[in-house]
């Protein structure tokens, strides 16, 4: 007979382990907070080719400066040169400024990004992008961020009441919870960029996450029916051990495009990879050591109450 | 066998349709464009991948929530023709409304103008940016510097009569101040014989640019022709006589016309115009006296605009882009294949011939749709992959499985559907309730992420349970039951 992994026995310590990285993510949430991108914050970011392939992000600060002081607060990073082969090598600079000063709108940016950096051989046809946010779209978009999550977050409890029981929805939820907060302590960890498109990350994770319990609890459904008597622990053991494989191959899969992605995508959509390349890993544990845990804690707490009951009655 | 001849007449002609929606060109392919260039011409891009401005503006307006749909329509309308008569041809202007409030401050009603292809949005913004009100003006002194001047030549009398009539003059820059630096000290109410008037720009009911037939000598070639409305015909009457009454060199002599808070020209009067048709000579390009017929002849915006928000990306950007995820897509597709092919061995093919149907089909619907590709869509497609294989794999487990219970590989295929068929439907359903609400109520290019995710994820059911199915029943008699138990006793026990 097959070999089969005793996933529910140390259940205890993996939800521990969880809340551990939780509480630790969590302080750093708190303590160094998120990396927002303009269309978070509202602002203005500025991409801009060098051809002095030399400059550091220091020189271009100091150019920027010259022209207007907000540029000394301002976050540069150089990016990736363009793998354009007809064009000479350039060198490339992302220039953010966020700020509720008015004044600083993206025209009179862009003049003095051109300005500062005329020195250089910067022309007007060296700006590649200008992103201006109001501080009004930065707060629609925050504000579509939370609606979103947790109207998606509802839509999935009731969905899964509907077509299976209450306790799978309690556990996916608590899966979806962990997964997310884990994945948000992870930006904040690294410092990585926070955008729209991150919204769009943790969406798809809820859905690629829900995916992998979904299958888990469809088995365990099925051999409820199937194993009838045995204790919850068992049936929910033998479900993951029948699912193991298709949920590694499918995290394998996932995590290799994922992964292609990150390396290859410029700085628009990294940010994106990077949160679902945490995601399809938290995503594949969650549904086997938060999902399945508390319906297990779920269904046991019931049956207690359910013997509970006439013994209180004699 | 019956149920799959008709899953295989399907099959074929989804993908013939699919096909036949990308290769055949729909409006103009680009000049020597090759097959593929041709192909991505069906594929509306997304300013994002493309290349070019996008410009959101809210409207400044105390207006109802209910009148402001109305008041979008028409701000769109002047917007419109604005770009036309610009040469803007493929810019689109559209409303944006929000399907729910985000807070008290945050306008619900918007108007987005998406011009592809340009980078230099000076011009368009000028056009487009530049809305408030139109109107004509007296001009008391005219300076050149890059700062606004500290000082007006103007008597205290003067000021303070301009001050009694509520018309107190304020410094203006010219509309192309990066050109000239001209600064322009403006009333808005204009003096004729001591009465102060007001001439509304939108008095002007047409203005239109043309070449002068007889243009005086050292001047510019072109001219802008204007035609007043009966009203603005006798105002401007009036005007035009007191100004004619001026010494030549006279700042008075000159009329400005204002966009907001840009001087867009301050001619001469050189003579006064009774019928209400007036030109505007000595433009020296026909650019210039085109911009200038635009904004004084397309009517005044009913509302005040302000930026919302604004992106530009040059065309050398998007191309940068679509070639990263293009490898992206590409190296992740043949990791997934190979990966498929190593672990599942024959039926590996399976998987990766569903892969490749399943991209057919997305770009095919994305055609037929209209839908645009945006830079997060491609992310969808991207991920669509993984859901695709997903399906694969799970129909695969289950099939080992039947067949480990002593199925023949036929029943073992049949027995696989009938049990994964809900668990796909239940797995994909989520990921599609979450694509729904980003769709409703994403902005711009997050939209563009649950366009693909949707279609790619319901594509992906269709594709695991329709050709997969088809392709596993036709291959069932050449798989080898007892190979396949073996192999997948072997593949656990490492795992474990």
């Amino acid at each position: 007979m097959k070999r089969s992994v005793d996933f529910v026995g140390k259940r205890k310590i993996f939800i521990v382990i969880s809340l551990v990285l939780i509480a630790f993510l969590l302080v750093s949430i708190f303590a160094r907070g998120f990396n927002f991108g303009v269309d978070f914050a509202g602002g203005v970011e500025i991409s801009v080719a060098v051809p002095d392939m030399e400059m550091t992000v220091g020189d271009v600060r100091e150019l920027l400066t010259e022209v207007d002081p907000a540029f000394a607060g301002a976050r540069i990073i150089r990016q990736r040169p363009l793998t354009d082969p007809e064009a000479e090598q350039r060198s490339r600079f992302s220039i953010v400024i966020t700020s509720d000063d008015d004044t600083l709108d993206g025209d009179y940016l862009t003049d003095a990004v051109v300005q500062g950096l005329e020195g250089k051989g910067v022309t007007r046809d060296d700006i590649l992008s200008i992103s201006s946010i109001s501080g009004y779209a930065a707060q629609e978009i925050r504000g579509f961020a939370w609606i979103a999550v947790i109207l998606v977050v509802a839509l999935v409890l009731m969905y899964i009441t509907v077509r299976f029981r209450f306790s799978f929805g309690l556990g996916a939820i608590f899966a979806l919870v962990h997964d997310v907060v884990i994945v948000m302590g992870f930006y904040s960890l690294f410092g990585m960029e926070f955008n729209a498109p991150v919204v769009a990350a943790l969406l798809t994770l809820l859905g690629y996450s829900l995916n992998d319990t979904i299958v888990v609890f469809d088995r365990v459904r099925e051999n409820l029916k199937k194993m009838r008597g045995q204790t919850i622990e068992n049936i929910v053991n033998r479900s993951i051990n029948e699912v193991i494989v298709r949920s590694l191959n499918t995290s394998i899969t996932t995590f290799s495009v994922v992964l292609m992605l990150f390396i290859f995508s410029g700085e628009v959509l990294r940010p994106f990879a990077f949160g679902m390349l945490v995601g399809v890993i938290v995503g594949t544990y969650s549904s086997l050591y938060i999902a399945a845990p508390v319906v297990i804690n779920w269904m046991k707490l019931r049956e207690s109450r359910i013997q509970a009951k006439p013994a209180t009655k004699s | 066998m019956r149920a799959n001849q008709k899953r295989l007449i399907i099959i074929v002609a989804v993908l013939i349709a699919a096909a036949l929606v990308l290769i055949i060109p729909r409006g103009p392919a680009p000049e020597g464009a090759n097959f593929l260039e041709r192909v991505a011409a069906n594929i509306r891009l997304g300013l994002d991948i493309r290349g070019g401005a996008l410009l959101e503006y809210q409207m400044l307006t105390d207006a109802p929530v209910a009148e402001q749909a109305d008041l979008a329509e028409r701000v769109i309308g002047v917007l419109r023709r604005r770009l036309d008569a610009a040469g803007f041809t493929e810019a689109t202007v559209e409303k944006i409304s929000t399907a729910i409030e985000f807070g008290e401050d945050v306008p619900n009603v918007r108007v987005r103008v998406q011009i592809p292809g340009i980078t230099d949005i000076e011009r368009a913004e000028a056009l487009v940016g530049q809305t408030g009100r139109l109107y004509f003006a007296d001009v008391l002194d005219v300076q050149t510097s890059s700062a606004m001047p500290d000082s007006a030549e103007i008597t205290p009398l003067e000021l303070s009569r301009r001050r009694l009539q509520e018309a107190e003059p304020y410094w203006l820059k010219h509309l192309h101040f990066e050109e000239t630096n001209r600064w322009y000290y403006v009333s808005p109410k204009i003096n004729v014989a001591n009465r102060y008037v007001e001439l509304d720009g939108s008095l002007v009911t047409e203005a239109r640019a043309q070449v002068n037939p007889q243009p005086s000598p050292g001047q510019g070639r072109y001219m802008v022709t204007l035609r007043f409305s009966s009203e603005g015909a006798s105002v401007f009457r009036d005007v035009t006589q007191s100004k004619v009454g001026y010494a030549v060199g006279d700042n008075r002599k000159l009329l400005a016309i204002i966009l907001d808070d840009r001087v867009i020209i301050a001619p001469v009067v050189q003579s006064a115009i009774t019928d209400g048709n007036a030109v505007i000579e000595g433009l020296t390009n026909l650019d210039e006296a085109r911009e200038v017929a635009i904004l004084v002849g397309s009517g005044n915006l009913p509302v005040e605009l302000a930026s919302f928000n604004k992106q530009v990306l040059s065309p050398t950007l998007g191309r940068d882009i679509i070639n990263t995820s293009l490898w992206a897509g590409l190296v992740g597709l043949a990791i997934i294949m190979i990966y498929m092919v190593v672990f599942y061995g024959k039926i590996g093919l399976v998987a990766d011939i569903a892969l490749l149907y399943n991209s057919l089909l997305l770009f095919g619907v994305l055609s037929i749709t209209g839908s645009i590709l945006t830079l997060p869509g491609i992310a969808g497609i991207i991920l669509t992959i993984g859901t695709t294989v997903d399906g694969n794999v799970l129909i695969f487990e289950r099939m080992k499985e039947e067949l480990r219970l002593g199925k023949t590989p036929e029943n073992a295929v049949d027995g696989a559907f009938s049990k994964v068929t809900w668990t796909i439907f239940d797995a994909n359903l989520t990921t599609v309730l979450a694509g729904l609400v980003l769709l409703y109520f994403g902005t711009g290019t997050v939209k563009g992420f649950a366009t693909t995710l949707i279609i790619g994820v319901l594509g992906a059911m269709f594709t695991n349970l329709v050709v997969s199915r088809a392709l596993l029943v036709g291959f069932a008699h050449t798989i080898n039951p007892r190979r396949y138990v073996s192999r997948t006793v072997e593949a656990e026990g490492s795992d474990g």
